[in-house]
């Protein structure tokens, strides 16, 4: 009967009870669209971030990401060769893409910049970096011979277009300078502008001939599916010996994906208190001018011998149904807004360390979902308990001078 | 003795004074007795309406139930003697408005553990009769007129069984006709079931089938009546107790 009586005190005064299930439920909406809207731009950082440079994992020689890229012909793969065998029999491995990285200058005979290099195998590069656009030309792969391709940052900063002639000058493992003329065949586009102003990419064999090794610097490994990173990685760590191959998962080589998440994460716990502060505060009033004008009613109820506790329970019961009520209101309204939004989709504009600007949506994910429901339905309750509280230990006396 | 006030005083602050609404009030009230609190406005009857049926606690004195000291319980303990000793019917009547005329009746006895679902609904139909409402037992209250819905009041009172009914100025809302048609039915359910009932009234009518009276002045008995016959006699002034047939 307590519920039934909840469910037919909740409908009584039914302007009140809808402004209030109104504002929780657009409270649990937002929520919904806030954390769905995060999770997309982050869902597109991380596929950029894969799916441009890093891979799902990446394989190096022991030393090489804290020190080699000031010395990374020193820190190359003892035995790709055996390592790229191993992943390869790692179940849902699909691409491994070798790479051979190294300073140099480019130069394109009137002036010259220094450059990142990286010698590439252009098919794996090509199943992996389904991030990077060619904008000029033709990716590195489409020609024969020797040729390069170049960030679009980098074209513009040597004036280079296709076809122009350049000079590439590294160092040997042993000190030795060496050069590789070829022509530009392609300008690229990547998520990440600083990589675009300095990067250079040739074929690897080009690489290994420029600076005289055999060897690479890392294997960037792409999987099927992003949910099975920590498997693979595992997996891989098992087969690879530490000594010898340190094996690092994405995340922990993306610095810039995880200062933007750790910051949408806290901009998404303030914008989360606001509306769960918000939503307490409107349950709070509308519950306290309810319970205002009910008062003789609970003197009542306390008056035929229920105690303060039951009075309490009462409350919070007809609190908890309208926040339950309101959080499925917000979830259907949230669902209909998610679906409509991102079929119209939010133009962004180019995120900070980028030129290319994309099209966000609202993911809706069932944590998400449940979070909203749960702060809507939790800031509901928590609302009423204060109230709920006075009303309850109220004299019964003062509570029965209210007439009903 | 079903109660007994032992040299009861209450008192509220009111700003910086003291307001004493009862003043050294020592009252018996025996089992099956139909008594009056009669006095003006603002000479305690309600107060020691409230006191009697434990919803507000004496400033000092000592209140008795069979015997037993009450006034020091804990609210739980209180409650619980208020749900199997005491009824009350409220000069507004105070019926929970979402619930109907039976739901009314049956909402003290949900408190009763030990009583079955069929027990209730026979409970209720039964006091339902015995107020002459079982027609209405569907409606809400604001589908009742004011007599209807004090026979709900009453029915809700007497559903727990309790020791003693209290009624607050039972016919203040009610008009001449419903007024007098409802002191009878609770005088019938006195003399039938002998169950207790005590008022707070200055209505005459209630005054003229009581067969106790305890008048109140400034919060202290000023005399205590016995109906014999049609007249009053009175006890000597500020006598100790009243007592039941």
């Amino acid at each position: 009967m307590l519920l039934s009586i909840a469910v037919r005190n909740l409908t009584r005064q039914r302007t009140r009870a809808l402004l209030t299930l109104a504002s929780v439920g657009f409270g649990v909406a937002s929520l919904m669209l806030a954390a769905g809207f995060i999770d997309d731009i982050l869902a597109q950082l991380r596929d950029a971030t894969i799916h441009s440079q890093l891979g799902h994992f990446e394989v190096f020689a022991p030393g090489y990401v804290d020190a080699g890229r000031r010395e990374p012909l020193a820190h190359t793969l003892a035995d790709s060769r055996t390592a790229i065998a191993a992943l390869r029999a790692i179940p849902g491995v699909t691409t491994i893409a070798p790479r051979l990285s190294f300073s140099g200058l480019l130069s394109n005979g009137r002036t010259d910049a220094t450059v990142s290099v990286e010698g590439i195998d252009p098919v794996a590069e090509h199943a992996i970096g389904t991030a990077m656009t060619t904008i000029a030309g033709n990716p590195l792969g489409a020609v024969s011979g020797p040729a390069v391709v170049v960030g679009d940052g980098l074209a513009h900063t040597l004036n280079l277009r296709v076809g122009d002639s350049v000079t590439v000058l590294a160092s040997t493992r042993d000190g030795a300078l060496n050069t590789l003329d070829a022509p530009v065949a392609g300008v690229f586009r990547s998520p990440f502008r600083d990589y675009d102003e300095r990067a250079v990419r040739i074929s690897l064999r080009d690489a290994q001939d420029l600076v005289a090794t055999d060897s690479v610097n890392s294997l960037a490994v792409l999987l099927r599916s992003d949910a099975s990173v920590d498997e693979a990685v595992a997996a891989a760590r098992q087969a690879l010996p530490a000594a010898r191959y340190d094996i690092r998962p994405w995340w922990s080589l993306a610095d810039f994906y995880e200062a933007t998440a750790s910051l949408y994460r806290r901009q998404f716990v303030v914008l989360l208190t606001i509306v769960a502060v918000m939503v307490l505060l409107g349950v709070a009033n509308s519950v306290n001018m309810s319970l205002h004008e009910r008062q003789a009613e609970f003197g009542t109820v306390r008056a035929l011998g229920y105690g303060a506790g039951a009075v309490f329970r009462q409350i919070i019961v007809e609190s908890a149904l309208l926040g339950v009520a309101a959080a499925l209101a917000g979830i259907v309204l949230g669902l209909l807004l998610a679906w409509g939004i991102s079929a119209i989709g939010i133009d962004m504009p180019p995120p900070p360390n980028s030129d290319v600007g994309y099209r966000a949506a609202i993911r809706v994910s069932f944590p998400n979902v449940a979070l909203a429901a749960a702060i809507g339905i939790l800031a509901a309750v928590i609302g009423a308990v204060l109230p709920a509280r006075r009303l309850a230990r109220m004299p019964i006396v003062d509570a029965l001078r209210h007439a009903i | 003795m079903l109660i007994r006030l032992e040299s009861v005083t209450k008192t509220y602050p009111m700003g910086v004074q003291t307001i004493s609404a009862l003043r050294n009030v020592s009252l018996n009230i025996e089992e099956g007795a139909f008594i009056a609190i009669a006095g003006p406005s603002g000479s305690g009857k309600s107060t020691l309406l409230n006191i009697l049926g434990l919803i507000d606690r004496p400033t000092s004195g000592r209140l008795l139930i069979d015997d037993r000291e009450v006034s020091g319980r804990s609210p739980d303990d209180l409650a619980a003697l208020r749900a199997r000793s005491i009824g009350f019917v409220f000069q507004t009547f105070n019926l929970l408005p979402v619930l109907t005329a039976e739901e009314n009746v049956e909402y003290p006895l949900l408190q009763f553990r030990e009583l079955k679902a069929k027990e209730r609904r026979e409970r209720v139909a039964h006091f339902l009769e015995v107020v002459k409402l079982q027609a209405h037992a569907k409606h809400r209250p604001n589908q009742l007129s004011g007599g209807q819905r004090q026979r709900v009041a009453i029915a809700r009172a007497l559903a727990t069984q309790p020791r003693v009914i209290l009624a607050d100025e039972p016919t203040a809302n009610l008009d001449h006709r419903t007024g007098t048609r409802s002191l009878r039915l609770m005088r019938r359910i006195n003399r039938r079931n002998g169950t207790t009932f005590v008022f707070s009234t200055h209505d005459p009518r209630v005054l003229e089938i009581a067969d106790r009276r305890v008048d109140l002045e400034d919060g202290a008995i000023a005399r205590l009546g016995v109906r014999t016959r049609d007249t009053w006699s009175y006890a000597a002034e500020r006598a100790p107790s009243v007592t039941g047939d």
